[in-house]
């Protein structure tokens, strides 16, 4: 188990150090000039240039680079180009929505998704696997934006239980909080719970026709053990993938819905910054949201060790 | 059981999540009155700085105007006032200015407005602006008296009161250890005379402002412009930073904003079905822009072809559904701006002559090569405005291409400051209102995008900033728009407005390029 976590930790960094280089080059190339941004219309060439140098935007690509990792070696993610703020400290900031978001919406999507799943591939041929499977084809073709623009316009603007906009931090009170993240979270949510029901669903049909199963049956044993005891241990691997896979989607695609919903989270950040070119914020949160899915990943991996002794074993041979 | 656990907990997180709700909003004087202590400002883009004189964005403007008084001020009409100026004198030939401040103005701390605060706020403005554009170069402001402050300029400038009141980055008066304790990104404190002080900011959620109960003004009535008395009847207004545009409708229709700005062209029938009001906001003027270094254009027949056959009507209906919101002007300072409004100048547009212009067109030497035509999505009436333009020049038989990018990426292909730029061969583009026409960005774009020859206008520009006599300044502007005409080196012909809308609750909203907090209430 130690080198397979040895082996998948070193990945992981070596992942993280190409998504820098990657990055770096993209937001190189893509050619806009923060210091024009910045100055306005009616700025000076002789302004841009100074504004340039000040930023250290006149050096080439790589030496910005190594300076940016030097600096990130020591803890320092650097400063804005436009809001005089560190970026750890804006990253720290945004991060929170986003992370609470993320968090309500898998879990509206495991609660509703897995259940689902099973229960369509227990009453597979029946009404209600149809229904189901219906839903989760309504689930998957419907895009978050325009779910979240109807929930906004039932729950909000007609009935108003719910507010159109704005993100209360859980220091704000626990009521208040839920509040504003319930339309988001469900306009995020649903969509992935379609998905896992999806998965749930093939993962148990393939189980579910398997020999130990219908051995299981043979010698009587009691379906709910079968369903939960034994069908669903063993089809949790693809469940756990599709369930870290989502979480990572959610945290690093809900751009959307908090622009829809008025959530200044990572994805605004982001988006915002790359409107205005600033380097500095694109790098840190495009890294953060990196080391995200790559954590993700290496939690889901060490779950499929858990999960299925085989995989560990293997790992120790 | 387990079932019933989890039921019992779920409507228990239901029902606290619905109970604990609603924005707090205080009734004024503890009740007695019907309006609220609080409104909301639904705001489009939150200012990446608060610095009065660094922003060059409108949202920096709109929100920090309520802070900030500058000594001069415009008026609804575009006319200069005095505003923490008593009064101000320049000598004949335009080259000094004395401003006379009054006495017993207050900052937020408390502390009284005098030439020392002046002098350091007004070179902090100069220092900055002269880093970014040719304002007041090497001129300097001093100190005669406590009251009296004075600058000197080696060459006359007689729109310079038109230069201190600029609509973005303009020249806010603030106490002099503020302006001392500022780093490079700007001041650190937010203290000005203004109505309004600033509370609190959260970046990606509000600013606040509450009402400052010691303000004096000028002692003359606002009539919807920067100037005159900002009485505030509110005690706190928030300016929400809500970036989507069909949230902030929604906010209002629910009330949980007051105002809502930047409204959507596309969803003014949905402001018109909620019943709410709406205002129109007049702050741009739009061009168009042709590449003169480089392509067709650089033959002035060929830009005399686009000008001839571009139906200003059909584009802006495109852009703009309600036509309430847009006018069609050729003057470079329109309607809403009536002390450089130039009635002539509107023979120059709208003149749909197709065949005319075929045959410049034909008469030329184009050959077929493609024009590009360069928009940005970041403003859908200018991707709309750019894709009827492609027709109509198709018409003539010109090979068009539209290209859009974000805005980053417009500004890059735009401004190369090379001596030739191969980027694009035409661009449509709004840009604020400026009390001062000489100091518009179109003048600056028209050289700096377009690469139009500056110097055909040079004369009447020097003339302007030498002559102190309104009428004689206002024939210069005329002459000036003759010459950009008739050497086809730009082409104005739209203003536009953009839609604020407020509850039916709200009560004396005036726009002055953003909505003005003094004077606005909201009824409970």
């Amino acid at each position: 188990m130690a080198k397979y976590m040895g082996k998948r930790f070193l990945f992981t960094i070596l992942t993280l150090i190409l998504v820098t280089i990657f990055l770096f080059l993209l937001t190189h190339v893509s050619g806009a000039d923060p210091a024009k941004i910045m100055l306005g219309t009616n700025a000076t060439p002789e302004a841009v240039e100074a504004m340039r140098a000040k930023l250290g935007l006149d050096r080439p690509w790589y030496v910005q680079y190594f300076s940016w990792i030097s600096d990130l070696l020591h803890g320092d993610l650097g400063t804005s180009y436009y809001r005089d703020e560190k970026v750890s400290d804006l990253l720290v900031k945004y991060f929170k929505p986003t992370l609470a978001l993320a968090i309500y919406s898998e879990l509206i999507a495991i609660i509703i998704g897995v259940p689902m799943g099973i229960m369509q591939a227990k009453n597979k041929g029946k009404a209600s696997s149809v229904i189901i499977s219906t839903i989760t084809l309504i689930g998957l073709s419907i895009p978050g934006f325009l779910l979240g623009l109807f929930l906004m316009f039932f729950f909000s603007v007609k009935i108003k239980i719910f507010p159109v906009s704005g993100y209360k931090a859980i220091t704000e009170g626990f009521g208040e909080h839920i509040k504003s993240l319930v339309l988001p979270s469900l306009a995020l949510g649903l969509s992935q719970a379609a998905l896992i029901t999806r998965t749930t669903n093939s993962a148990m049909l393939e189980v579910l026709n398997s020999e130990y199963i219908k051995t299981a049956r043979a010698k009587g044993v009691n379906e709910k053990t079968i369903l939960w005891k034994h069908a669903l241990r063993n089809a949790m691997i693809p469940i756990i993938t599709v369930c870290g896979q989502s979480f990572a989607v959610l945290f690093g695609g809900a751009v959307v819905i908090e622009t829809i919903f008025n959530i200044s989270g990572l994805g605004t950040l982001v988006y915002n910054s790359i409107s205005n070119r600033d380097y500095s914020i694109i790098q840190g949160a495009v890294l953060v949201i990196a080391l995200v899915y790559v954590v993700i990943n290496l939690l889901v991996d060490v779950l499929y060790g858990i999960e299925d002794p085989r995989i560990r074993v293997g790992g120790k041979k | 059981m387990r079932k019933r656990i989890l039921a019992v907990i779920l409507c228990a997180v239901m029902i606290l999540s619905m109970t604990a709700c609603g924005k707090s909003g205080g009734t004024s004087n503890g009740g007695s009155s019907s309006y609220k202590d609080e409104i909301h400002i639904a705001y489009n883009a939150e200012p990446e700085t608060f610095d009065p004189v660094h922003g060059t964005a409108m949202a920096t403007r709109t929100i920090t105007k309520n802070i900030y008084e500058g000594l001069l001020e415009m008026d609804a009409d575009y006319n200069v006032k005095c505003q923490l100026a008593e009064k101000y004198e320049t000598n004949d030939d335009a080259t000094e200015y004395t401003f006379y401040l009054r006495k017993g103005v207050k900052f937020h701390n408390g502390k009284e407005m005098t030439a020392d605060d002046v002098v350091a706020s007004l070179n902090y403005y100069a220092d900055f602006k002269s880093s970014v554009t040719y304002f007041a170069t090497g001129s300097r402001f001093e100190k005669v008296d406590d009251y009296t402050v004075k600058i000197k300029f080696d060459e006359p400038s007689a729109m310079f009161p038109y230069y201190l009141v600029n609509q973005t980055g303009f020249a806010a008066i603030m106490p002099k250890e503020v302006i001392d304790s500022a780093t490079e990104a700007g001041v650190t404190e937010f203290i000005g005379t203004g109505p309004y002080k600033y509370d609190s900011y959260v970046s990606g959620e509000y600013f606040k402002l509450v009402k400052y109960d010691d303000y004096v003004g000028p002692g003359y009535e606002c009539n919807g412009g920067d100037a005159g008395d900002r009485i505030a009847e509110t005690k706190t207004v928030y300016f929400d930073f809500v970036t989507d545009p069909m949230t902030r409708l929604a906010g209002v229709n629910t009330g949980e904003y007051d105002i809502a700005t930047n409204i959507s062209y596309d969803n003014l029938a949905e402001v018109d079905a909620y019943g709410l009001q709406k205002y129109a906001d007049w702050s741009m003027n739009g061009c168009l822009f042709m590449n003169q270094s480089h392509g067709i254009f650089m033959d002035e027949n060929l830009r005399k072809a686009v000008r001839l056959v571009i139906d200003p009507e059909e584009m802006m209906a495109a852009a703009i559904p309600d036509s309430t919101f847009y006018s069609i002007t050729g003057s470079f300072a329109g309607k809403n701006m009536p002390a450089w409004y130039v009635e002539d100048a509107e023979q120059y547009i709208g003149i749909k002559d197709v065949d005319a212009a075929k045959k410049l067109v034909e008469d030329s030497d184009y050959d077929g090569s493609t024009v590009k035509l360069i928009t940005t999505s970041a403003y859908p009436d200018m991707v709309a405005m750019t894709m009827v333009l492609q027709q109509e020049l198709k018409s003539i038989g010109l090979n068009v291409e539209v290209e859009t990018y974000d805005w980053a990426t417009t500004l890059q292909k735009l401004w190369n400051y090379e001596p030739v730029n191969e980027n694009y061969d035409i661009y449509i583009m709004c840009y604020p209102y400026e009390a001062a026409p000489t100091s518009s960005s179109i003048l600056t774009l028209i050289y700096s995008i377009a690469y139009a020859d500056l110097n055909l206008i040079s004369e009447p520009m020097a003339k302007m900033e030498s002559t102190t006599d309104e009428n004689e300044r206002f024939e210069c502007w005329k002459e000036i728009q003759d010459i950009l005409y008739k050497n086809e080196m730009v082409i104005k012909f739209y203003d536009e407005a953009s839609v604020t809308i407020s509850t039916t609750k709200v009560e004396n909203l005036n726009n002055f390029s953003g909505p003005l907090c003094w004077g606005v209430k909201a009824a409970e």
